[in-house]
């Protein structure tokens, strides 16, 4: 608690917008990916970044502080109180900037995904979009690696169905 | 389609261009550092409401700090560490640990993973930890007060649990309960799912999420207020699998509750291997 009682100082401040800079893009697409809406995306993303900076100075020791930083964010895209909260915090610093929309390629996968069950989405992005080994999902998941294999094998099946049907759609 | 077409469109979808101009870390920090202001004022706002007035021996320096948790090394109070992947290393890696031996999670809720009287407020006892706390403090016993709706898993799994209890003769209590879910994914699902699943007024008792993460990996502050008259704080923190739950003396306030948390969490430690 002490870092929300004591000023703290921007110390560190270098090393972490390197990786933010490093680590931002990437992560949005992880998020884009699992909720198919670039906002909440945003949002999530900004989200926890906010909350790695006071724990920073412990986070750059981690192996691999990023993996801290999307798991913060999957979970406050995950959870609808926390989108809530993160939208009013981040909302106003959205940048106006011109970006092209996401590809339909993209939006057809990212849509896709979304109606995945929850795990099975989860899997998909951790181990296709954020590349992942089966045996680092099975640990950050609390699974057994067969577990993880199944989510995908689901995950796979049901996706090339949607997209088969999707693409037909489309002509 | 086929397993190719698939990989491609994986392959397309992470290599594509940025999907939106960065805020940048510069509006991360901002942002902490409102968020950090605003609590300190909700704090002050609480304690001017006289729900919580702390008594001159909670005042800021009151808390007994001897003896911190021995179990506690690199001191994290953030969620476990997350298993390095195949992606590029992080910017700085300066105190990266060398791969070891997994320590075995325990299977119990040892009696080192609970609070002591030391990170308690001066004045308060260890009053004992067995099952004589009944329970009817907890968010299971409250939200069985709810008339109008049942709130759905207000206990954190039916796992090994331990309690403990504390008293002043003038403050009241604090009792505590720790509850070791089957893994850290199911316990961070639980209290993830905390404040959706208790919000609003199910009948006779409103709940209020006051503040969250925290302390530990995570943290969430409720208060429930009855329209029978009275209001309780109740604290989750999470270790790994470990959830505790915490109930404090009624005049406690934010500040006071916020250290207890982070002692609770560092407490936890000792019973797990995911801190």
């Amino acid at each position: 608690m002490e870092a929300l009682r004591v000023s703290k100082p921007d110390s560190g401040a270098d090393t972490f917008d390197s990786f933010y800079a490093a680590h931002f893009n990437r992560l949005m697409i992880q998020l884009y990916a699992y909720t198919a809406d670039v906002s909440a995306a945003q949002d999530a993303v900004q989200e926890a970044f906010t909350r790695a900076w006071p724990r920073w100075d412990r986070l750059v020791t981690y192996d691999e502080p990023a993996a801290w930083v999307r798991r913060v964010a999957l979970n406050v895209a995950a959870n609808r109180w926390r989108r809530v909260q993160a939208a009013r915090a981040h909302a106003r610093h959205h940048r106006e900037e011109a970006v092209d929309p996401p590809s339909p390629d993209r939006v057809a996968l990212a849509r896709a995904l979304r109606t995945l069950p929850e795990k099975q989405r989860r899997a998909i992005v951790l181990f296709h979009i954020a590349d992942l080994s089966i045996a680092a999902i099975a640990t950050e998941e609390g699974v057994p690696e067969g577990t993880v294999k199944a989510w995908l094998h689901r995950g796979r099946a049901a996706l090339a169905t949607l997209l088969t049907d999707e693409e037909g759609r489309r002509g | 389609m086929d397993e190719q077409h698939l990989d491609d469109m994986f392959d397309r979808f992470r290599s594509g261009p940025p999907l939106t101009v960065p805020a940048g870390a510069g509006a991360a920090r901002q942002s902490f550092r409102q968020r950090r202001r605003g609590r300190l004022a909700a704090g002050c706002v609480v304690a001017a409401l006289g729900v919580g007035v702390p008594s001159v021996a909670f005042a800021a320096g009151a808390f007994d700090r001897t003896p911190r948790p021995p179990v506690v090394t690199t001191a994290p109070t953030t969620p476990a560490r997350p298993t390095p992947p195949s992606t590029t290393p992080p910017p700085t890696t300066p105190g990266a640990k060398p791969t070891t031996e997994k320590p075995v999670e325990p299977t119990t809720v040892p009696r080192a993973a609970m609070l002591r009287a030391s990170d308690l407020p001066a004045g308060f006892e260890y009053r004992g930890g067995g099952d004589f706390l009944g329970g009817d403090w907890t968010l299971a016993f409250i939200a069985s007060q709810c008339r109008d709706r049942r709130l759905p898993d207000p206990e954190p799994g039916d796992g090994p649990k331990r309690n403990a209890a504390f008293a002043h003769d003038s403050e009241g209590s604090v009792l505590q309960r720790v509850s070791r879910m089957p893994t850290p994914a199911a316990a961070r699902d639980w209290i993830d799912g905390l404040p959706d699943r208790i919000s609003g007024d199910c009948g006779g008792i409103r709940f209020t999420v006051v503040d969250t993460d925290f302390a530990g990996a995570d943290a969430v502050l409720i208060r429930s207020e009855s329209d029978a008259g009275g209001s309780d704080f109740l604290l989750f923190v999470r270790q790994g699998p470990l959830v505790t739950q915490i109930s404090t003396w009624s005049g406690a306030d934010l500040g006071a509750l916020r250290d207890i948390a982070q002692a609770a969490a560092q407490r936890l430690c000792a019973g797990t291997t995911s801190c």
